[in-house]
């Protein structure tokens, strides 16, 4: 169930593999943390229930995140590049629509570190006068085309309103 | 043109500090001998005038055919060129101590861009030298000098921005609207201004860590002797040191607001203010990206208002890297129906504010729940342990306070919900928003930066939607929204935004294939009335009785399937259902499965070869305005081009104003003809409009057309 009128683009499907190493290694670091709970709880003799309690949370938190957070996330993830806009819709539990009229746009970025390099992907980021928006994860090329067609569109416009 | 004095003002400074150090150098090291201190910092001081000095004599601006050229620099040279024509601004301004002087510091801005800082500082001339130095920048030519006469009251003087001991005022030619705020109108803004509260705030803090400081002793001393006092006797005192605080906390706001003065010239806005720090700051009305009307509860009362506007700041700050402000007050305070002829004088392209409609009733559950729901948890956390844990009598007060918290955050949230609304008209959107106070902002839709739309789960199971704006606001950016709006409505002003858009003129507008805008439509498709079957009956008529209010208009009776049958048949003479052809949107599932949102009859050939009729355009009641009817067109008018159709025709009922604007919208405003028409005992028109499709149509206006 996706809000109105959705845009036609996904994502990489890589970015879920990408989200899942994000969501690993903060798994990872929270188990750490439970593991320091524990100990500090079983040598100040503290009730068990507190360490037991964070690990199953964590667990819980983790296994959601991993499996239908990530796949929702995904799905809901769409992008448009029309010849007057650039159309973003995102999010988990509050689905975000946003229209980005091309007069706005100043400059246009791709940026990749070295996570989403192992995969091949970039982030392009559209930025306007007050801020920018970004699209995650998309295929290198994909990515150097958008960044292309919207720096080629952009420079027929003004100075963005201002 | 060589800068004068400003060595003499930086003197100062380092002077002070010298003695500064001076004076703890001679409490701390008693051991040095003083006279080899008293050396030191005199070369130190030496080295610093000397500094100060070549700086100065090194520094040198003026304006060189069409630039002005600033060359400054000690060691390293740097020369500055800025274009008359990109001078976008002049602020000028000056502390007690430069204008006894009779100097000023003006601050150059710059249209920014590229290399290069936005804003160049001259510190320190002579004001007659400033005011030349702006009017040459401006383009304004200057009035004679000897045309104002010198006011004769000091209070005038001070105010006049001439420095305590006079001067010719100079004053820039174009004047197109001026106001002069009265002192008791800024005295009563300043009072009830959000200045007071910080400030005795501020005030009370300092007091209490005067006391920490000063000792148990003191307080209880003091402690005894306010005990010890009488009341008659100690209320007043009270009172007293009330009073002194809100009349401290208004003199620093009159000292900064006095003799408010905002000059409307032909592209820019200028305000003046200060009593004994005077400034004067240009707000060039391109730069303008929203304007605000604020009524505080405290103004609403008294039947004030303050406008201000948020201006594009330039690049990172001036030379020091300060973050520009990007809120400026325009009207600091004026009576509420003042407000309109002040916008009127200022910035009558944005005096015009959009009506705002209220979000509808069934939002208030939303404006409610999270809220209420977190401001309990909140208390609950932070008064439930003290009365479960540490002070158990005291219990039920514990819970009494928080049910307080809980029904307080649920009030507040009412209000708000009460008040927001937003509009929209031709150019531009406003939001209101504010709980006992008001406050209402209008952006012109070029301004706005990007637009998004929210929907949480609960939102969308009741047709909700929250809408937020960005724009720009000095350096970073502002937002303003409305949450839980109607659906349709967030949709609507969506597409608001997108329609003015402007298309690069390079790209041809592709009308064909089906661009996908937000109309929540899957796909259209396109039958032979010939070939249409039950299952196709069954679900336009379906879609017919979802749109009662189509039929109701006209005093039609309610659409069965057989009238719609008849419909199909009623054709003018010499045209057969082979003529015809049903259009059909269908919404991409959000309204609850693959069904038909609206659909369209196309007799081809009608009323001559060469042009197509839409007979009917049908939209399903609850898709209304959300572009539903536009996407239908689009692809009867593609097919159209396709088949070298030169018009499209529509008939439309005169009493149906809704749909002529519709049409209207759509380019179809080349009026063919009207013929007269009965319905029930109405006496109406058919208005057959038309739509020439060999000519592109017109582009959408860019946003350098507004303001």
């Amino acid at each position: 169930m996706d809000l109105l009128g959705t845009p036609s683009n996904r994502l990489d499907p890589r970015a879920k593999k990408v989200w899942r190493i994000y969501a690993l290694a903060v798994g990872v670091i929270a188990l750490l943390l439970c593991a320091a709970l524990a100990v500090a709880m079983v040598l100040i003799g503290g009730p068990p229930l507190t360490w037991l309690s964070a690990l199953a949370v964590t667990l819980v938190v983790g296994g959601l995140w991993m499996g239908p957070a990530v796949e929702t996330m995904y799905r809901r993830w769409r992008w448009e590049i029309t010849d007057v806009e650039v159309r973003l819709q995102s999010g988990l539990m509050i689905v975000r629509r946003t229209v980005i009229p091309m007069a706005r746009i100043q400059h246009v970025d791709t940026s990749q570190g070295p996570l989403l390099r192992l995969f091949e992907l970039s982030e392009v980021h559209v930025a306007t006068a007050a801020g920018a928006h970004k699209i995650p994860m998309l295929a290198d090329s994909d990515a150097a085309r958008i960044r292309d067609r919207i720096a080629a569109i952009a420079q027929v416009t003004d100075d963005g309103g201002l | 043109m060589a800068v004068r004095t400003a060595q003499t003002l930086r003197q100062f400074g380092v002077g002070l500090l010298a003695l500064v150090a001076f004076g703890s150098f001679g409490r701390g090291f008693g051991a040095v001998p003083s006279l080899i201190v008293v050396a030191v910092v005199f070369l130190i001081l030496l080295v610093v005038i000397g500094l100060m000095w070549a700086t100065w004599w090194r520094y040198h601006y003026g304006i060189v055919g069409t630039d002005l050229l600033i060359v400054e620099g000690l060691l390293v040279r740097k020369r500055r060129t800025i274009p008359i024509a990109r001078v976008h601004g002049v602020n000028v301004r000056a502390g007690l101590f430069m204008r006894i002087l009779g100097l000023v510091e003006v601050v150059v801005q710059t249209a920014g861009g590229g290399a290069g800082e936005p804003e160049a500082k001259i510190g320190a001339i002579p004001l007659d030298r400033a005011e030349e130095l702006r009017n040459a920048l401006l383009h304004d030519a200057p009035e004679s000098a000897l045309d104002t006469p010198a006011a004769p009251d000091p209070v005038g003087r001070i105010s006049d921005f001439r420095g305590v001991f006079g001067g010719a005022e100079v004053r820039g030619r174009g004047v197109r609207f001026e106001h002069k705020f009265p002192f008791g109108r800024l005295l009563v803004g300043v009072i009830t201004s959000n200045r007071v509260p910080i400030i005795i705030a501020v005030g009370l803090g300092a007091l209490s860590q005067f006391y920490e400081i000063a000792g148990d002793r003191l307080i209880g001393e003091t402690a005894a002797r306010a005990a010890a006092t009488a009341l008659p006797v100690l209320i007043p005192v009270i009172f007293a040191a009330a009073l002194l605080l809100v009349a401290a906390a208004a003199g620093v706001g009159i000292a900064r607001d006095f003799g408010f003065v905002a000059r409307r010239y032909d592209t820019r806005i200028e305000i003046e203010a200060g009593l004994l720090g005077r400034r004067q700051i240009s707000i060039p009305v391109r730069r303008i990206q929203a304007v605000r009307i604020e009524e505080s509860w405290i103004r609403r009362l008294l039947g004030l208002a303050a406008v201000h506007v948020d201006t594009a700041g330039l690049e990172r700050g001036g030379q020091q890297g300060q973050q520009i402000a990007g809120s400026r007050a325009m009207v600091p305070v004026a009576r509420a129906d003042e407000v309109d002829g002040l916008l009127h004088g200022l910035l009558p392209e944005s005096e015009v504010f959009p009506q705002a409609l209220r979000v509808p009733a069934r939002a208030v559950r939303h404006y409610l729940l999270v809220p209420t729901l977190l401001a309990t948890i909140i208390a609950l956390a932070a008064l439930g342990p003290t009365g479960w844990f540490i002070y158990r009598p005291a219990l039920p007060w514990a819970m009494a306070a928080v049910v307080l918290v809980a029904l307080f955050a649920a009030g507040v949230r009412a209000l708000e919900w009460r008040r927001a609304g937003v509009g929209t008209d031709e150019d531009a959107v406003v939001f209101r928003s504010g709980a006992l106070g008001s406050r209402r902002v209008r952006l012109t839709r070029s301004r706005i930066q990007s637009l998004d739309v929210r929907q949480s789960p609960l939102q969308r199971r009741a047709h909700l939607a929250s809408l937020r704006t960005v724009s720009v606001s000095g350096s970073s950016r502002a937002t303003y929204g409305v949450a839980h709006l109607e659906q349709a409505e967030a949709l609507r002003i969506l597409r608001w935004y997108e329609d003015g858009l402007a298309r690069p003129s390079r790209l041809a507008r592709s009308t064909v294939e089906f661009r996908g805008t937000i109309a929540p439509v899957s796909r259209i498709t396109r039958t032979e009335a010939v070939d249409l079957g039950e299952t196709d009956l069954a679900e336009i008529h379906d879609l017919r009785t979802r749109a009662p209010d189509f039929f109701e208009e006209v005093g039609d009776p309610l659409p069965t399937l057989e009238s719609f049958q008849a419909d199909l048949d009623d054709l003018p003479d010499g045209y057969s259902r082979a003529d015809e052809a049903i259009y059909r949107a269908y919404d991409d599932g959000s309204f609850g499965g693959d069904r038909v949102a609206g659909y369209a009859e196309v007799l081809r050939g009608f009323p001559q070869e060469g042009r197509w009729t839409i007979g009917i355009l049908l939209v399903a009641a609850e898709l209304r305005g959300a572009g539903v009817g536009r996407a239908v067109v689009d692809a009867i008018a593609g097919d159209a081009r396709a088949a070298g159709v030169t018009a499209l025709v529509v008939g439309v009922i005169s009493t149906r104003e809704r749909s002529l604007a519709f049409w209207r919208r759509e380019g179809f405003n080349t009026e063919v003809r009207r013929r007269p028409i009965a319905i029930g005992n109405v006496e109406a028109e058919v208005v057959r409009l038309e739509r020439s499709l060999a000519i592109e149509p017109p582009e959408v206006g860019g946003p350098l057309s507004c303001a």
